[in-house]
């Protein structure tokens, strides 16, 4: 394994992308699926007997029909990745402006006693994660638990 | 011609045996049986949906076991009208045309003629999920029908209509099937639309084909205990062969204490019993009649006098049920409203019925 490969990714913003991807891809798939599961199978059934191949069923029906879910499930994982705190620190670290995401600037604040501006930023996390929720409950014209 | 050859398959627990049909080209076979055998099942195979573990489904002769369900050229009707619910009611129509890009001038006219007929134009433009299960339903038919194919595959497609809309429909598909020549291979329960609608039927119970011919056949001549009850055939009596003449065969009914007269089927029933064999007499309801007072000196075979127990009005017609002398069993008689007026039967009367010779089927016991 090249080792320089890797080391593009530490103490970079690609380190971020890559915890963050990593982190949130289990959830996404769950959510992904979850949606796709809620469109009865028969709907490409009967598709495919009026003549459409089953790549075509997937796109004309089931994708469309399941792209609420499939929004939802990712501006609910951006949230998630926004959140993301332990694997984006281990791997970006955390260079104040270069690899500082919101819960490691919020870290960075508590550590150098920097009370308001923890709460300050915390107030804008709260803030970015109550309006996805509403908004997703918008989308999806429910209540999302999750 | 669409024809199954011994198709068997397994779900879960539940087996389909050995079923072997035919369907001519131009004609519409009927499909019946109780929920839950397997009746559905089947049409998913033909359609393509689940693959035969054994058997052979032709259509025109080649074997379709193993093409893609698009190849296949057979248009389907599911039970739930499964209505696209992103597209509009037109969009739903046109599915199939755009993809089998068959929007042609006559598939337009033919489009418009059902959209007519069905009386869905009104709703064209609304989304499939701001119509009633009726209206779902008509759309699901005309989507099949615009698609074009000339084999169709219906599963109890007007079970969910009101019973005029439903008579209306029959029409219209009878009309459709002569017109387009459609071959229809269809799926329900309600005998009344079945005999209504098919040249041939098929009776499926459990997984198994009990019967499988033209309507008249299986109206008269049911060939298992399980297919006579499913008709709603509710006479069914214990007997035994005590008489194979040249033109009739006699048999002997001990819960009647008397012998019946059977002249039903000619060649084809004495084939089936044997002297001596014990057999069930069969007779409908309707096929069953209380004779007025003025026919009694009539000789006619198998009258049998006994007592009214019971009249149930229906609505269109009248169930006796009749106490013959001497016996345990009841026998129901169906009268039209018209007929029981004019008979002026009252309960507790004693009477005499005729359970008509030719009417008289026999099952093996």
């Amino acid at each position: 394994m090249d080792t320089r490969k890797c080391s593009e990714f530490v103490f970079t913003f690609y380190g971020i992308v890559l915890a963050q991807f990593v982190t949130t891809l289990g959830v996404a798939t769950r959510l992904i699926k979850a949606a796709m599961d809620e469109i009865p199978g028969r709907y490409e059934d009967v598709a495919r007997s009026l003549g459409a191949t089953r790549c075509r069923a997937f796109f004309t029906i089931t994708l469309p029909l399941c792209k609420r879910g499939i929004f939802a499930a990712s501006v609910l994982t951006w949230a998630k990745a926004l959140g993301e705190f332990g694997a984006s620190l281990t791997i970006a670290g955390s260079m104040a402006m270069r690899t500082e995401t919101l819960p490691i600037a919020i870290y960075m604040r508590l550590s150098n006693a920097d009370i308001e501006g923890t709460v300050a930023l915390i107030l804008v996390l709260i803030i970015i994660g109550l309006g996805l929720l509403y908004g997703v409950r918008l989308i999806t014209g429910e209540t999302f638990h999750a | 011609m669409l024809e199954l050859r011994s198709l068997s398959m397994q779900a879960g627990n539940f087996l389909i045996k050995d079923v072997s049909l035919s369907v001519p080209e131009g004609q519409c076979h009927i499909i019946i049986g109780p929920t839950g055998s397997g009746k559905t099942l089947l049409l998913e195979s033909v359609i393509g949906f689940r693959k035969p573990d054994r058997g052979k489904i032709l259509l025109a002769g080649r074997n379709i076991n193993k093409e893609a369900v698009e190849k296949r050229g057979i248009a389907y009707v599911p039970q739930d009208p499964s209505i696209f619910p992103h597209l509009t009611v037109e969009e739903n129509i046109l599915y199939g045309v755009r993809i089998k890009k068959t929007e042609t001038g006559m598939c337009r006219d033919l489009v418009g003629k059902l959209v007519e007929s069905l009386r869905i134009s009104h709703l064209l433009k609304r989304r499939a999920v701001n119509l009633s299960g009726g209206e779902q339903q008509r759309v699901a038919l005309v989507r099949a029908l615009a698609a074009g194919d000339r084999y169709l595959l219906l599963d109890e497609p007007l079970s969910s209509l009101h019973e005029s809309l439903k008579k209306e429909l029959w029409f219209f598909l009878r009309e459709l099937q002569t017109r387009y020549k459609l071959t229809i291979l269809m799926v329900t329960h309600d005998l009344e639309e079945a005999f209504f609608l098919a040249d041939g039927m098929s009776i499926i119970i459990n997984g198994k084909l009990h019967q499988t011919g033209k309507k008249q056949e299986i109206y008269s001549m049911p060939e298992t205990m399980e297919a006579a009850k499913f008709l709603g055939v509710r006479n069914l009596l214990p007997a035994e062969v005590i008489r194979l003449d040249e033109s009739i065969l006699t048999v002997h009914c001990a819960h009647l204490g008397r012998d019946l007269v059977v002249r039903q089927g000619g060649d084809e029933t004495k084939r089936r019993v044997k002297m001596g064999e014990k057999v069930i007499a069969g007779i409908r309801a309707e096929e069953a009649m209380v004779l007025r007072p003025e026919y009694y000196k009539h000789n006619e075979d198998n009258m049998i006098e006994g007592t009214v127990v019971e009249i149930v009005d229906k609505g269109a017609s009248y169930t006796v049920l009749f106490l013959p002398d001497g016996s345990r069993q009841h026998i129901e008689v169906e009268i039209p409203n018209y007929a029981l007026k004019k008979i002026q039967l009252a309960r507790g009367e004693k009477r005499f019925i005729v359970l008509r010779s030719e009417n008289i089927f026999l099952l093996k016991r």
